[in-house]
């Protein structure tokens, strides 16, 4: 009998880094059937349906235009105040939704990951591909006002550093899952940190340059702002789409490190639970 | 070419009892605690069970699986018994990946697919048609096998009026037909079942001690049985592994 011949061994521990990354390419076509769950599911038995993710941008702007830029008098650089506030809502609803979902992807699955088995990683990378869909049908709506903006009033002058775009926005994605996967990993265990979650994902948004502009902000409290790897992201899209905005290679360098350090550890933190937290969660 | 399925040596699955929520933040603030200072692990009961193996576990904590060794030859459908609290289910979660032995290997040859519970992944809104495509790679079928075997699917389910319907609407009998038909149509080398025979009528259920017999007898698989029905057992096994307080034992059944 040749003892060598085993397909699979399941052994109590794993390699540090093992992602199985292989194992998540076959299993591809799960991830596109799980996109799709979230978009036909969320529209079914609704009027409105994929109307609603146009709905939900328009009404935070309309507010913050009311909220902020009416009544607080937030600058906007003189930029016009919608299509500011629409920039900064576009990214940052992308950005807070992909951390939201995967930082209980343990929770919210807990029935499913206990019955079948599949390469667990394929769950927070589906809520990132989910959500990237949704923030290409917002985006649309941005370049419509975007596009009025430049060419009918003319207020607004866009640069060559639009470029920047889709890598800004797989930054964003990368920080969102690594940030999830880690948080996951402790909301599995401690239900405490889900009721801080969604706190300080907003008290987040009003650290981050969303509703008002970097160049607001004092000389002296700068360097706070800056600690925050989304400002650079948000303040370069605003810098290259509507031509205000700062951009420098040292902030996004941070954002970059900053991304790539979250995404390592937390994959090596997800792994490490995703074996056990049947028998803790 | 070895003819054995699947091989497990010494593996045991320890449990704590009790409520996990409470003082594990403290526990485990304390572990962190002493490995920064180089101690041992003041917990090492807990988590470093691999070099303790006399038996001394604290009061809070249960074998769940205890130095078990068994071999399946391929193409043999074994039937697993004992009682409720015995460690079947443990004993399934681990060899279908959702969990972790604490102690020793299993080793697999070939591909595996459980059907720990019908219908797992089913979603409320969506149409049969859709749950059938979402369960079916829940299992690990790619879109294209999917595919090719939609009509056996919906033809073995008997649902094929309903499929375009949502299946909240449909009765409890018909949704899991459904999901036993797309299971069934998995082709996994190594395929574990769990008292799935439970739902369904009598008709379906013979239906699907029918499919199983097929599988292992004319497509050459391997089949894990767990069920408290023996006339089903019976039916299906030559041999039968009884599970007993985390320890098993081999019996072979005479044939009915």
């Amino acid at each position: 009998m040749n003892e060598h011949n085993w397909t699979e061994i399941i052994k109590p521990y794993n390699k540090l880094l093992d992602l199985k990354l292989k194992e998540v390419w076959r299993y591809r076509d799960l991830l596109r059937l799980l996109v799709h769950r979230d978009f036909v599911s969320n529209y079914k038995q609704t009027i409105l349906g994929p109307l609603w993710f146009f709905i939900q941008p328009i009404l935070t702007t309309i507010m913050f235009v009311i909220v902020f830029g009416s009544i607080a008098k937030i600058g906007t650089d003189g930029i016009p105040m919608i299509v500011f506030y629409l920039a900064g809502i576009t990214l940052w609803n992308y950005f807070s939704d992909c951390l939201n979902k995967t930082a209980t992807v343990f929770k919210d699955n807990a029935a499913l990951f206990g019955k079948v088995y599949f390469p667990r990683l394929i769950m927070p990378l589906s809520i990132i591909v989910s959500n990237l869909v949704r923030l290409s049908i917002q985006f649309a709506l941005f370049l419509i006002i975007w596009i009025y903006y430049v060419t009918v009033t003319q207020t607004i002058q866009p640069n060559f550093y639009i470029v920047f775009f889709p890598f800004l926005i797989l930054l964003m994605g990368g920080m969102a899952l690594g940030l999830g996967l880690i948080i996951s990993a402790l909301t599995s265990k401690y239900k405490d940190l889900i009721f801080l979650l969604s706190f300080s994902i907003q008290l987040w948004m009003y650290a981050t340059p969303v509703i008002y502009p970097l160049s607001s902000i004092p000389e002296k409290y700068k360097w706070l702002i800056n600690l925050n790897p989304m400002s650079s992201i948000i303040e370069i899209f605003r810098y290259g789409f509507l031509g205000k905005g700062e951009f420098s290679w040292a902030s996004i360098s941070y954002s970059i490190l900053f991304t790539i350090i979250i995404l390592i550890l937390g994959s090596i933190i997800f792994n490490k639970v995703e074996k056990t937290f049947m028998d803790t969660v | 070419m070895s003819d054995i399925a699947i091989k497990i040596e010494n593996l045991s699955k320890l449990y704590r009892l009790g409520e996990i929520g409470t003082g594990t933040l403290s526990h485990d603030l304390n572990r962190w605690f002493a490995k920064f200072k180089g101690k041992d692990d003041p917990f090492a009961k807990i988590s470093r069970i691999n070099h303790h193996k006399n038996n001394k576990i604290s009061e809070n904590e249960i074998w769940a699986l205890k130095d078990i060794n068994f071999e399946v030859k391929k193409g043999e459908v074994l039937g697993i018994i004992g009682k409720n609290g015995a460690g079947k289910s443990t004993l399934l979660k681990i060899l279908s990946k959702i969990t972790k032995p604490t102690s020793g290997e299993i080793k697999l040859n070939g591909k595996i697919a459980s059907l720990l519970e019908v219908g797992t992944g089913f979603h409320q809104e969506m149409t049969g048609r859709e749950n059938i495509f979402l369960n079916g790679a829940i299992l690990g079928m790619t879109k294209a096998e999917i595919k090719r075997k939609f009509d056996e699917i919906v033809d073995f389910s008997g649902v094929e009026k309903f499929i375009d319907t949502p299946v909240k609407r449909y009765s409890s009998g018909m949704y899991v037909r459904l999901a036993f038909a797309v299971a069934a149509h998995l082709e996994p080398d190594i395929l574990i079942v769990d008292e799935v025979l439970a739902v369904g009528d009598a008709e379906f259920q013979k239906k699907c001690i029918g499919k199983m017999k097929d599988v292992s007898e004319q497509e050459g698989r391997t089949v894990l049985f767990v069920s408290h029905n023996m006339s089903a057992i019976q039916n299906l096994c030559k041999n039968a592994l009884l599970l007993n307080q985390g320890s098993v034992e081999m019996k072979s059944l005479p044939p009915k």
